[in-house]
């Protein structure tokens, strides 16, 4: 995987996140456009590609919450991980497939995130809100899915026969 | 059966990434954002400060701009009501502005102590974020240590509280409002010194107040302001909201009362941070000016200033 490129991914994402998005909500929401990220990278590069991916774009994020540091690096990078064990199996998929996965992880992430941050000890993620704040950033990374596809694909061609649909 | 290497490399990984993130959130939450950590964090800051002013300064005329058009209905409607709103008000601020004289020079003659505002100029400041992530309430300003800024000043709108300042760096800061489920403010009625704390709710605009006694006269519609006590974030007596419903607790315990604040943080565009050291008071700068001339016999004279700039605490 080339490493420089992945890099640069990684700074534009976290820009993204950090100036554009909180401008640019669903619902007051804001998505988690380096999960996505870390996702289509562990869907065409494995686990371990996606779990550090994943890590290091929460960790990037981080810095800019008030919420503890490495909180969205542990969810993140864990949901990145169990999308590159998961996909092994899959060669094509219908285009269907980006979005919904997207949808999920985003769902799988946020309840880490929220899981994790209530034994850490951090007020605001409980009580409804915080689920439904959940399901509508999985909403949003859903609906952003296939574009973060499209560019890692783009990026980063796959060293493998298996592609993702939205190429 | 020998296991492949690759599955053991897979398991070294996540084992790295879980360790590195448990320890990173545990270093966190003890010992906040100060070290290596914090410094990382200022310093990503730092760099990504001026793009988010600039993108702010670019998306803000444009989300007036959709706002005016989706509101064009109720615009003209309600620049009649804001033009009979600014008579009255400039009225109000006439009677006002002698009353605060009045109170000036009545605190001059009794020896009181001036009121802070008039000894610890605000800083004043633009928002150029907000809520980056989906669980926090804050805000990004554009003003920061070199600006003197520091970790817990209070922030303030021509309303009342925004809230306090959390995280700040060189060209900017990062203000916690009100309504954060973090956030913890000491309130009482502007009518009565009885004092509660009042705390954000996740995803609401209200804070609410729990420990108020049974017999603390507080009631729906009343004012609060910010109460005077020992450590406070905030000085006393600034405007905080108004009390939109009161409970009774169960077995009479107290009181709880739900209190809607003036400020509204998704409007705001500028905000003014106070020189104000949470359990000392206000930073009063003061500036000395000392000039020396020194004259040799049979030379030239030469003359030099110093120039020392304090902040003092009284």
């Amino acid at each position: 995987m080339r490493i420089r490129r992945v890099a640069i991914l990684l700074v534009i994402t976290l820009l993204l996140q950090v100036t554009i998005f909180p401008h640019v909500r669903l619902a007051g929401r804001v998505p988690d456009l380096g999960l996505v990220l870390a996702v289509a990278i562990a869907f065409d590069y494995g686990p371990e590609a996606g779990a550090i991916v994943g890590f290091l774009a929460g960790l990037m994020y981080d810095l800019f919450l008030a919420t503890p540091l490495g909180l969205t690096a542990l969810a993140w990078a864990l949901t990145a991980y169990a999308v590159g064990v998961l996909q092994g199996g899959v060669l094509r998929s219908p285009r269907w497939f980006t979005p919904v996965i997207g949808g999920a992880t985003g769902i799988a992430a946020g309840m880490l995130f929220v899981g994790a941050g209530l034994l850490a000890g951090v007020g605001g993620v409980h009580g409804n809100d915080a689920y439904v704040t959940v399901g509508v950033a999985s909403l949003y990374d859903a609906l952003l899915a296939p574009f973060v596809f499209i560019v890692v694909a783009f990026c980063l061609p796959e060293p493998i026969e298996r592609h993702s649909p939205w190429r | 059966m020998a296991r492949p290497r690759g599955a053991n490399r897979r398991r070294f990984v996540l084992a790295l990434v879980l360790l590195t993130s448990v320890t990173l959130i545990t270093l966190d939450t003890r010992n906040g954002r100060s070290g290596p950590l914090g410094a990382v964090g200022r310093a990503a800051h730092t760099i990504v400060s001026p793009i988010e002013g600039a993108v702010s300064s670019v998306t803000r005329p444009i989300g007036d701009w959709w706002s005016g058009l989706i509101d064009s209905g109720s615009i003209k409607k309600d620049n009649r009501r804001l033009q009979q709103q600014v008579a009255e008000l400039k009225g109000q601020q006439r009677r006002w502005a002698d009353a605060i004289q009045q109170n000036r020079d009545l605190r001059s003659v009794l020896g009181l102590q001036q009121s802070f505002l008039d000894v610890a100029r605000p800083i004043a400041a633009r928002v150029i974020d907000r809520d980056p992530g989906n669980f926090e309430s804050t805000l990004t300003i554009d003003r920061g240590t070199r600006d003197g800024i520091a970790e817990g000043m209070p922030v303030v709108a021509p309303d009342g509280v925004v809230g306090h300042v959390i995280e700040v760096w060189r060209n900017g800061a990062k203000v916690r409002v009100l309504t954060d489920p973090e956030s913890a403010i000491a309130v009482r009625p502007i009518t009565h010194p009885v004092t509660g704390i009042a705390q954000g709710q996740e995803g609401s605009d209200e804070i609410v107040v729990d420990d108020f006694g049974v017999n603390a006269p507080v009631k729906m519609g009343d004012e609060v302001v910010t109460a005077n006590i020992a450590n406070s974030v905030y000085p006393p007596d600034l405007p905080v909201g108004t009390v939109t419903g009161v409970d009774e607790q169960s077995a009479g315990l107290g009181k709880s009362a739900r209190i809607k604040p003036f400020v509204k943080p998704d409007e705001l565009q500028f905000v003014e941070v106070l020189r104000w050291v949470p359990g000392q008071g206000p930073v009063v700068t003061t500036t000395t000016t000392t000039t020396t001339t020194t004259t040799m016999p049979g030379a030239s004279t030469s003359t030099s200033t110093v120039t020392t700039t304090t902040g003092s605490a009284p």
